[in-house]
């Protein structure tokens, strides 16, 4: 083959990936003659398989790499999430790589300032810090918080040394922050953490309902699955519902706005309806479900007392018909701004035997003082239709990072769990610590501080040790004024692993430049149940290491060294290995290494050779009994789904007098979390270079604010002055403001209540009181 | 020096209209399907300025429903 100019090179490439991606869009669309081959696009650059590091969609992407560079990306047509797409975040992803100011040398406070030193110097730092603490103020005095954006083997090594090694729970993740109420949800309703179906549910579902979720922006090319779905059959709708109107309302078929928190309300008007029409599944309730009521009047978590006891006490069908009363549409149409007709249509669709029903939702419904409440209110309502768990009929979960459920969730990275199991349960401890070749007694079975809580403990003094990994909590957190006074409390020691320079390293005494994404090898998990390997395909620069070596290096300076790999090039494939067994059952298996790298993905369980798209269905699940008829929802020991009556309740703060507005804080497409790395691609930083507060073009006016301007924006909490735009991405209705919180220079969370749902301790970023003061103007 | 490309899907009606408008834009180069009204677009800009200057000029296009990113090359250090 005669070698192309570069530049005609990367030009057939471009010009292979759109028909590519074209013909997985429009089966059967041809270009005619002239359009490069395959093999015209082998020139020089070698295409190797990565998940994209963003978001929890998981596409799959083909990373072209060109003398140890990485130069090029494009969707893997391969990769059944994505089918050769990409958002725009996945196609400059590469980019964040090579910011000119990459943490490439390890970083130690000496005398208030950060100084380089050898690596080594500082992993002996941080592990004879690490011990010390534990000796002078107890096991429970060290904490970890991880993130979403690990690796499986970063999360995993995490569970294993701070759970098995040290024996304490204190390991959290910025998961609790975006995921903790779906997990609290899976767990009550089911019995067990992640979605019963797959993605492969878009291609058969009839209706989508999107709860609270800007999917267009947030997960935008599941999105466009979505939209391929009903291109494909004009009878499929897609219904909006939420709090504002954004891009995705835009391409909705139908949309309706309720008021915040009274999602809990609308929820139970729909199963109002599903009961009083009987449109009810009779058959598959008395199979398949239980019915619960747990603890009303739960609080708000905003002190750091323990998670609340659910102790569920046992109910009748009749008596969820008696609880379901007061939410008739008429009776809940003021509380919600939902008009009783529209909810009766709602149920419509959702009680149509004839109709194969979606819902998603995401942070929307899970950053909820009652978060665990609506997961289950939702489930509530497929669960009286019984449309769960089979092709087109799935209540789906979105996870908001690349890897929530593969590094976190699933490996045991959060306060009360372990790999494929919980602390509290003997059992799961036992096999834990046979596994880890610990002591079964190393293991605490009482859950650790959660994220707000880890926190308020550094605040007060009772953690003084604590290592954050990939995560950015002096921009995420809530109310953050107060936990960025806690970071800074004399006596407390910080670790920050990261890629960047961030509002935490700049809180930190010990910086360890952390590998990113395709400069290891690794795995994530994505928020279908689907593991993603990829391999190192870049050399990190300076001394960075991924965030799961360092940990072992650590480890092993620690005294624990025997129970990690000892070999560098190997440690994937033995965590790997190690972790799987944590799986290894006749009915539930994860796949071997070796099928991982041939493939762009794998769902779990993997069970002689076939993924499980629907769990809990008896004829795609191994793991469940036919016995119990079509479906077998083993998670519960009932090996049924629970039902629970959740009522409505009031947020813990609502606009007043003095603060007449409902602020919330979220998401734009271009950007990821705290933005550290989004922020450091041209392209995306270009399109949303700060953060801005949306209003309402009547309160705008009424307020004689102009676009563009700047305003104070005021909470219970704090100040920030911020400018305002009008009609720009989204509308949130008149009373409401939103701000997205990546940009670290105007830190929209310090603003933010610090109220959590009390069950799985996700803070509520969605709800608190406001007020705007115009600054003053020569022109005013 | 990017080199993207796209989908590019018209709205009904204005595939021809849009064909010729792509085509005018610099750096540009259209390819239509033969039997679909869907186009290929792979664009090529010096600077990051022409590359924003493209994206306006893609957003004014009154033809175009639908521009989907599949491919960038972006060996450009960042900040």
């Amino acid at each position: 083959m005669n070698a192309l100019p570069r530049r005609e090179f990367l030009k057939n490439v471009a010009r292979a990936s759109a028909a590519a991606a074209a013909a997985a869009l429009v089966p059967g669309v041809a270009f005619g003659e002239g359009m490069p081959s395959a093999g015209d696009t082998q020139q020089a650059l070698s295409w190797k398989k990565a998940p994209c590091r963003f978001c929890g969609v998981g596409c799959g992407l083909l990373i072209g790499i060109e003398n140890q560079r990485a130069v090029a990306v494009r969707g893997d047509p391969e990769a059944e999430v994505n089918k050769g797409l990409a958002c725009v975040k996945g196609y400059h992803g590469i980019q964040a790589l090579y910011g000119r100011d990459r943490l490439r040398r390890a970083l130690v406070r000496r005398g208030g300032r950060l100084i380089e030193v050898p690596i080594a110097e500082a992993l002996d730092l941080v592990a004879r810090t690490l011990t010390s603490t534990i000796e002078q103020h107890g096991k429970n005095s060290v904490a970890m918080y991880g993130s979403g954006q690990w690796t499986i083997p970063a999360g995993y090594v995490a569970a294993k040394l701070f759970k098995g090694a040290i024996g304490s729970n204190n390991l959290e993740a910025d998961v609790r922050l975006g995921a903790a109420s779906a997990v609290a949800g899976f767990q009550s309703t089911f019995g067990l953490d992640e979605p019963m179906g797959c993605y492969e549910d878009i291609e058969h579902a009839d209706v989508f309902v999107l709860w609270n979720s800007n999917m267009a922006e947030m997960y935008p090319v599941l999105f466009s699955r979505l939209l391929e779905r009903r291109r494909r059959n004009p009878t499929v709708r897609i219904i909006d519902l939420g709090t504002r109107t954004t891009r995705t309302s835009y391409a909705a078929d139908h949309r309706a706005l309720y008021r915040p928190q009274a999602d809990l309300a609308l929820a139970n008007a729909i199963c109002h309806e599903l009961v009083a029409r009987g449109w009810v599944d009779r058959d598959f309730v008395e199979r398949h479900v239980s019915f619960k009521r747990g603890a009303t009047g739960i609080g708000y978590g905003l002190t750091s007392d323990p998670p609340v006891s659910e102790d569920p006490a046992d109910v009748t069908f009749e008596d969820y018909e008696a609880f379901l009363e007061e939410y008739a549409p008429e009776r809940v149409q003021d509380l919600t701004g939902v008009p009783a007709a529209q909810i009766r249509w709602l149920a419509s669709l959702y009680g149509d035997r004839a109709r194969k029903v979606m819902s998603f939702w995401g942070r929307g419904v899970n950053q909820h003082t009652r978060g665990t409440w609506l997961n289950n209110l939702l489930y509530n309502i497929h669960l009286l239709v019984g449309k769960v768990a089979s092709p087109g009929n799935s209540p789906f979960s979105l996870s908001g990072q690349a890897s929530a459920c593969g590094s976190v969730r699933e490996v045991g990275a959060l306060a009360h769990a372990l790999p494929h199991g919980v602390v509290s349960n003997a059992a799961d401890r036992e096999r834990a610590a046979a596994i880890w070749g610990v002591p079964a007694a190393n293991i605490d079975p009482t859950p650790g501080l959660d994220a707000v809580s880890l926190f308020r403990a550094l605040e007060r003094g009772a953690v003084r040790f604590l290592w954050i990994q990939g995560s950015n909590p002096m921009v995420t957190l809530p109310n953050l004024g107060r936990y960025r006074a806690a970071a800074r409390r004399p006596g407390a020691f910080l670790v920050v692993s990261d890629a960047y320079p961030t509002p935490t390293t700049d809180v930190a005494d010990v910086v360890l430049p952390s590998a990113l994404w395709i400069e290891q090898e690794g795995l994530y998990g994505n928020s279908e149940r689907r593991t993603q390997h990829f391999e190192q395909m870049v050399q990190p620069p300076g001394d960075a290491m991924s965030d799961a070596w360092q940990l072992i290096e650590v480890a092993r300076r620690a005294g624990y060294g025997s129970l990690f790999p000892a070999e560098q090039a190997r440690h994937v494939e033995e965590i790997w290995n190690e972790y799987a067994r944590f799986h290894d059952l006749p009915d539930h298996r994860m796949a071997s290494l070796n099928e991982l790298k041939r493939r762009p993905g794998i769902l779990w369980p993997f069970v002689e050779g076939r993924e499980t798209r629907w769990r809990y269905n008896t004829a795609h699940d191994p793991a469940a009994d036919s016995g119990f008829g079509e479906f077998d929802f083993y998670g519960k020991p009932d090996h049924r789904a629970w039902i629970w009556l959740r009522p409505y309740e009031p947020p813990a703060e609502a606009p007043d007098r003095e603060y007449p507005f409902w602020l919330s804080t979220g998401g734009v497409l271009e950007h990821v979390n705290g933005g550290s790395l989004t922020r450091r691609i041209p392209v995306l930083h270009r399109a949303v270079p700060r953060a801005y507060l949306e209003i309402h073009r009547e309160d705008a006016d009424a307020l004689r604010i102009r676009n563009g301007e700047n305003v104070r924006l005021v909470t219970r909490r704090g100040a920030l002055v911020i400018p305002i735009r009008i009609d720009f991405r989204a509308q949130p209705p008149r009373g409401h403001l939103f701000a997205p919180y990546f940009d670290e220079s105007l830190p929209v969370n310090q603003l933010t209540l610090d109220a959590v749902c009390p069950i799985s301790r996700q803070p509520d970023y969605r709800k608190c009181a406001a007020r705007i003061e115009r600054l003053s103007r020569p022109d005013a | 020096m990017a080199i993207c490309s796209y989908l590019a899907i018209p709205r009904n009606g204005a595939a021809n209209d849009l064909e010729a408008q792509l085509a005018a834009l610099p750096g540009c180069e259209v390819t239509r399907a033969v039997n679909r009204e869907v186009f290929l677009l792979v664009t090529e800009t010096a600077e990051e300025e022409e590359e924003a200057a493209l994206q306006e000029a893609f957003k004014r296009l009154p033809g175009l429903a639908a521009l989907i990113l599949t491919f960038g090359e972006l060996d450009r250090e960042n900040r």
